[in-house]
């Protein structure tokens, strides 16, 4: 059993009267630390995992255990405890509250948790000290996302979750979010699964996943992951 | 307009019911509320006129002083117009049923009851089959309806010395049946009388055949010509006005054809006891002259006695002296002969001498002779002796004779002298008793003058009195009890339609705004797309008006159907209550429901219009492209650090979230506020209306009632009313009261001018409160001169020391300077001293009303029957009875408060729904992102209900704040001219309306947080579109 455990998680979505297997029975594993990787393009699955792992959603079959615990057995409210403490979670357009300025969109996520980073350091951390007071517009894409990575870091979660963490920035700057994941791993020790369709960025990670129609294609790990600074796309 | 574009117009109605629905739902509300409120008068008229019609109520009810003869019927037939007499008996007499004695009303069931006019309708029971069976005409509620059927009544005449069978035949009746008369429409009243408590409690109805009177009562006439119009409005008043004058003038001929036949008969009344005393007056002074004459005889004839006396008297006068000089005569006559006798004894004896001396010297022989000579001479003596002895005899005799003779006549003339004086004393006598009985005589001659010269000045007065007359008393249905207050209700329910609805109609138009321009906004991207197709603007635009204005349309169609019917419905249910107005009709008004859907839809198409005008004139691309999220900004309030920092972190969040949908925190506060305030105002209309009775009869009428009393009651009269008081233990106050009009801008308001004497003026304070209500000044009539209402001083827009201007007459106008503007209620008055009154009018107050106070009763009707049998006194009118009327009213207010607030609060509802439902919608992503993030139920609620909360409590406190506003401007509105409400808005009402409101607030968060519960958390992953 590893940190993360998929086995045969199934996942049915019905839109009216027709059903769409999102997973298929999808097994993997991922270990504490790890920089994980999950690939695939549109509607491969890729986001179902994701939301499966990030307590957003539950499984049909199957089970999904996250540090010993199996989350897909949680209640409503254990999930939401689980989320609160357990997960930290990067989205593709950032999703900072625009009406809180980016230490207190960190703070809103600080302030729910038993054991968190303050802001200030966890912004200093993200280099974003200076910028602390600033609205999330005026703030540029990629220092958004550093405040999400931010927010998202700051009640030190088990398990980070990026969906597309550089799909709406540019090259430069979707580097310097992967370097600044990349880094979090292996500097806080944080177990970090990002889910992306660019396969270009996977060379970094210690483990990836290949998703194709709702079910593992392809895993490998990757014994000495490139520097971010050394991929390109 | 392609199918295509049809279709996603339906699409788009179908995947955003809830929006579509909501738009519906509010302009339903809106629209249902405004038509509903707003036809409910119409419907209040509609459904009377109806019920008038159907029972063919009389448009007008005449009452002459002399009844109406087959002449006076005759008269009326042959006016110029369509129409159905109805000529009456009717009596105000008392019913005694068991114990229980009521003033009521006798009227004649015309035969086989077939009424022409004011039809009855059956209750319970049946009708009358044999004329001494009878039906009333008993309240609704009255609580022995069930039992009184089949029980046998007395009637009694009104007055004490009345008799009943000077009006009926027959005086014991047994009740068959309970009816309703179209005649009396309220349950409250069935009129005033003149006998007992003077009140009549209801209505008996008896066969015509018993009223053995010769003349009708009444006559009820209905005009054809009025039936087109509806009742209670202008224009039946205006026509009805038209007729009345017509009738009006005949009643006038009428009358003045009356009058001329009483005046006739008075006259030669007044003549035939003219000639009677002139008979008299010729009689007494024959009498008087023959009395005169025989006593100017007796004197006459005393007279000639007394000369016959005095004659007589003359006559024995001589008599006695005759007598008493033959006395005299005789006397010396034989004292003469005595003397002589005396003389010849004496000589005889000398000469005796001489012969015995001769004798003795001569002898006897020589003188023989000389003897013979000497016996001689004694013979002759004693002769001598003997004659005077029978002379004195004789003389003695005839001088008794005589005096016996002149004695008799002398008795007799004493008698008669006797007799004369005893005359003379007679005649006196009779000359006083003559003196005397003449004064008598031309004293009573003179008091029966004055009598007859008072008849004629009270012939006089009777000619002017009924010159004076007004003619026929011509009662139009106004005149009717209980129908002018029905139209009065409608007329107050339409005031509050006329302010109420529409504020509702404008909070539902920009709840509706909001919902449409957020549409525009979440559907700008489509926007773009067509516009990018190459759709018109106008397609586009159509698109989203036929989706806006589809759903208003429907909706206002929805409410008008359901409002026009359910609104009128509830508003007569609740009028039922206190009118026996059984029909219940709710008709479309066409014009209405034509204006509300135009207005409605127009509105809503503006709306429209503006909120795409602005996305139109973007360019496709730009449209395609999300929307930048509405950027996050610092607040003011961030600038004030000790505030700011003191709140808590979610407290900050909830602050600028609120700055930051400005608009929305707008509407948010404005729909509350409106609510809130429409519920204060549903509250303080309560309030006002309950305070009217508690505030008029308890703080300002501070006496215990009024009697009517005749002004021309003398000080005796008065002492023995007021004997009748202090025998309660009361006191007296003498008013006039007078009903006069005064003038502003063409407009005549009615109002009560009272008068009272200025040294009563001072304690006139104790029965009425003049304070005014702003200023808390404290007036008296002797010091402030005349004192006005405060609704008449609004009414005419004067201030203290301004003009009030009475119209006497078309021409004579009295200016009245206000000296005080004192707290009242209902009705207008003018209140001013005796001597300010005979300053300004020229004339001394005719003091009509004695207001009493103090009176400690148990049973007003035992003190009012009291009064009504002083003569003088017409009627009595208790305080403690008049506050019972105005429960009514207020639980009909209440009823209609019920709807105002239930509505106000259904409408806040959906305000709170929309407006959150927004909110959340448009912080979709916000809220899921927050789910992510792992915020419990309860803190996701928070963040975005502590807002709602917030805005909430913002409302409420503006909504309070313009409640008062609001309430002061409905209340003004809805008050009738007679009446001012309560200013005053009770702090149970501030209360009440913010509990309401945060209680449906909370219901609307309780709704919403399941709704949120089910956010998808996927959402937030979502790219933003």
């Amino acid at each position: 059993m590893g940190f993360i455990t998929l086995s045969d998680v199934r996942k049915t979505y019905k839109m009216g009267e027709v059903s769409i297997n999102a997973a298929d029975g999808i097994n993997f594993q991922i270990e504490k630390g790890e920089l994980a990787m999950i690939l695939g393009p549109s509607g491969s699955g890729k986001t179902t995992v994701l939301n499966l792992l990030g307590g957003i959603d539950v499984n049909d079959g199957g089970s999904i255990t996250v540090d010993g615990a199996n989350i897909s057995e949680f209640s409503r409210r254990e999930m939401i405890t689980y989320r609160r403490h357990d997960v930290g979670f990067v989205f593709q357009f950032y999703n900072l509250v625009q009406n809180l300025t980016a230490k207190e969109n960190v703070e809103l996520a600080a302030q729910t948790s038993r054991d968190y980073i303050p802001a200030d350091e966890i912004l200093e951390q993200v280099g974003l000290s200076d910028r602390a007071g600033n609205f999330p517009s005026q703030l540029s894409g990629g220092e958004q996302q550093r405040v999400a990575i931010a927010r998202a870091l700051a009640k030190k979660p088990k398990l980070l979750l990026c969906d597309e963490p550089t799909g709406a920035l540019d090259y430069d700057t979707g580097k310097m979010i992967l370097q600044l994941l990349w880094d979090t791993c292996k500097k806080a020790q944080t177990t970090i699964i990002i889910v992306t369709h660019n396969s270009a960025i996977a060379p970094m990670a210690d483990r990836v996943i290949k998703l194709k129609n709702s079910k593992v294609s392809r895993e490998l790990i990757n014994q000495r992951p490139t520097p971010v600074s050394e991929i390109e796309w | 307009m392609n199918k295509t574009i049809w279709k996603n117009t339906f699409r788009e109605i179908k995947s955003s019911l809830s929006r579509y629905l909501s738009i519906f739902a509010i302009t339903a509300l809106g629209v249902g509320f405004f038509a509903g409120i707003t036809a409910s008068p119409y419907s209040m008229r509609y459904s009377a006129d109806n019920y008038y019609e159907r029972l063919n109520l009389a448009d007008f009810r005449l009452v002459s002083i002399f009844g109406f003869d087959q002449d006076d019927v005759q008269s009326i037939k042959e006016l110029n117009f369509d129409k159905i007499i109805y000529p009456a008996y009717y009596c105000d007499m008392f019913l005694h049923r068991g114990e229980q004695e009521d003033t009521v009303r006798v009227m004649s069931l015309p035969d086989g009851n077939d009424f022409p006019l004011n039809k009855i309708e059956i209750v319970a029971g049946r009708l009358p089959e044999n004329p001494n069976e009878c039906i009333v005409d008993m309240r609704w509620y009255s609580p022995d309806r069930d039992t009184i059927i089949g029980e046998t009544i007395t009637l009694s005449h009104g007055s004490k010395d009345g008799d009943v069978y000077d009006v009926l035949a027959n005086d014991t009746y047994t009740i068959v049946g309970i009816i309703r008369t179209v005649l009396f429409p309220s349950d409250d009243t069935r009129g005033h009388t003149n006998i007992g408590a003077g009140v009549i409690s209801y209505a008996v109805f008896i066969p015509e055949v018993n009223f053995t009177l010769d003349k009708y009562t009444e006559i009820f006439v209905l005009f054809d010509e009025l039936r087109e119009y509806l009742s209670y409005t202008d224009d039946y008043t205006n026509a009805a006005e038209l007729i009345e004058e017509h009738l009006d003038e005949l009643g006038k001929q009428r009358i003045a054809g009356h009058v001329d036949d009483i005046i006739e008969e008075a006259y030669d009344e007044l003549n035939k006891a003219e000639q009677e005393l002139a008979d008299a007056k010729k009689e007494v002074e024959e009498e008087l002259n023959d009395a005169k004459r025989e006593l100017d005889e007796g004197k006459q004839e005393l007279d000639k006695a007394k000369e016959l006396l005095d004659e007589a008297w003359i006559e024995i006068e001589q008599g006695w002296e005759a007598l008493y000089k033959a006395q005299a005569e005789y006397s010396s006559e034989i004292r003469n002969g005595e003397w002589e006798l005396i003389f010849n004894r004496e000589e005889m004896v000398q000469a005796e001498l001489e012969y015995e001396a001769a004798v003795m010297m001569f002898g006897e022989e020589m003188l023989f002779q000389t003897r013979m000579e000497l016996d001689y001479g004694w013979a002759m003596l004693l002769q001598g002796e003997e004659a005077l002895e029978a002379a004195r005899v004789e003389g003695r005799r005839e001088l008794d004779n005589a005096s016996a003779l002149l004695d008799e006549p002398m008795t007799e003339l004493k008698e008669g002298i006797l007799e004369y004086e005893q005359g003379l004393a007679d005649y006196e006598q009779g000359l006083l008793d003559y003196a005397e009985g003449e004064r008598e005589a031309r004293e009573k001659l003179a008091e029966a003058d004055e009598e007859i010269a008072q008849a004629h000045a009270d012939l006089a007065k009777l000619i002017d009195d009924l010159n004076d007359l007004p003619g026929w008393f011509i009662f139009n249905r106004d005149g009717f009890p209980g129908y002018s207050e029905y139209g009065e209700n409608a007329d107050r329910v339409a005031s509050i339609a006329r302010a109420f609805p529409l504020f509702f109609l404008i909070v539902a138009a920009l709840v509706c705004s909001t919902t449409v321009s957020r549409m525009v906004e979440e559907n700008r991207v489509q926007v773009g797309l067509f516009k990018a197709l190459g759709y018109s603007s106008s397609t586009i635009i159509f698109k989203y008006m036929f989706y806006a204005v589809s759903a208003a349309v429907l909706g206002s169609i929805f409410g008008i159907l359901v409002g026009m019917k359910l609104f009128p419905y509830v508003i007569l249910y609740a009028y039922q209550m206190m009118y026996n107005i059984p029909d219940m009709l709710m008709p479309y008004d066409l014009r209405l429901a034509i204006i509300s859907l135009t207005a409605s839809g127009g509105l809503i198409a503006a709306v429209v219009y503006i909120s795409i005008r602005k996305e139109l004139s973007e360019r496709p691309a730009q449209l395609m492209r999300p929307k930048a999220p509405k950027k996050g900004k610092r607040v003011f309030l961030e600038k004030i650090g000790f505030v700011w920092n003191r709140l808590s972190f979610s407290s900050k969040v909830t602050v600028r979230n609120i700055f930051r949908y400005k608009r929305r925190m707008l509407m948010t506060v404005i729909g509350i506020a409106g609510c809130t305030a429409l519920m204060l105002t549903g509250f303080a209309l309560r309030n006002s209306v309950g305070d009217i009775a508690e505030l008029q009869f308890k703080k300002i009428i501070l006496n215990d009632g009024w009697t009517y009393i005749d002004h021309e009651m003398n000080n005796e009269d008065k002492a023995r009313l007021e004997a009748v008081f202090s025998e309660y233990g009361g006191e007296l106050i003498y008013a006039m009261e007078k009903m006069m009009v005064c003038e502003k801008d063409n407009q005549h308001i009615k109002f009560i001018m009272a008068v009272v004497k200025d040294e009563q003026a001072d304690k006139f304070g104790e029965y009425f409160t003049f304070t005014n209500r702003l200023t808390g000044e404290e007036y008296s009539l002797n010091e402030n001169g005349a004192i006005i209402t405060e609704k008449l001083a609004k009414l005419l827009d004067i201030d203290v020391g301004g003009e009030a201007v009475i119209s006497r007459s078309e021409t004579e106008k009295v200016r009245v300077i206000i000296g005080g503007i004192t707290e009242n209620y209902t009705m207008h008055y003018i209140r001013m001293t005796e001597s300010k009154y005979y300053e300004l009018f020229g004339e001394m107050p005719e003091y009509g009303v004695a207001f009493f106070n103090g009176v400690a009763v148990e049973d007003n009707d035992e003190l009012a029957a009291r009064l009504l049998n002083e003569e003088l006194v017409f009627g009595t009118v208790f305080m403690s009875d008049f506050a019972g009327g105005f429960d009514d009213m207020i639980n009909m207010l209440n009823l209609v408060i019920i709807i105002l607030v239930s509505a106000a609060g259904t409408l806040s509802l959906i305000v709170l729904y929309n407006l959150t439902n927004i909110n959340i919608c448009e912080r979709i992503r916000e809220i899921a992102t927050l789910k992510v993030l792992g915020f419990y139920d309860v803190e996701v609620d928070m963040y975005i209900f502590r807002e709602n909360a917030l805005l909430t409590l913002m409302g409420t406190g503006f909504g309070l704040f313009g409640g008062i506003y609001l309430s002061r401007f409905i209340i003004q509105t809805a008050e009738v001219n007679d009446v001012m409400f309560g200013r005053e808005i009770h702090p149970l009402s501030f209360i009440l309306a913010a509990l309401v409101t945060i209680a449906f607030s909370t219901m609307v968060s309780a709704f919403m947080h399941f709704y949120l519960k089910k956010v998808n958390m996927a959402e937030s992953l979502k790219s933003i579109d």
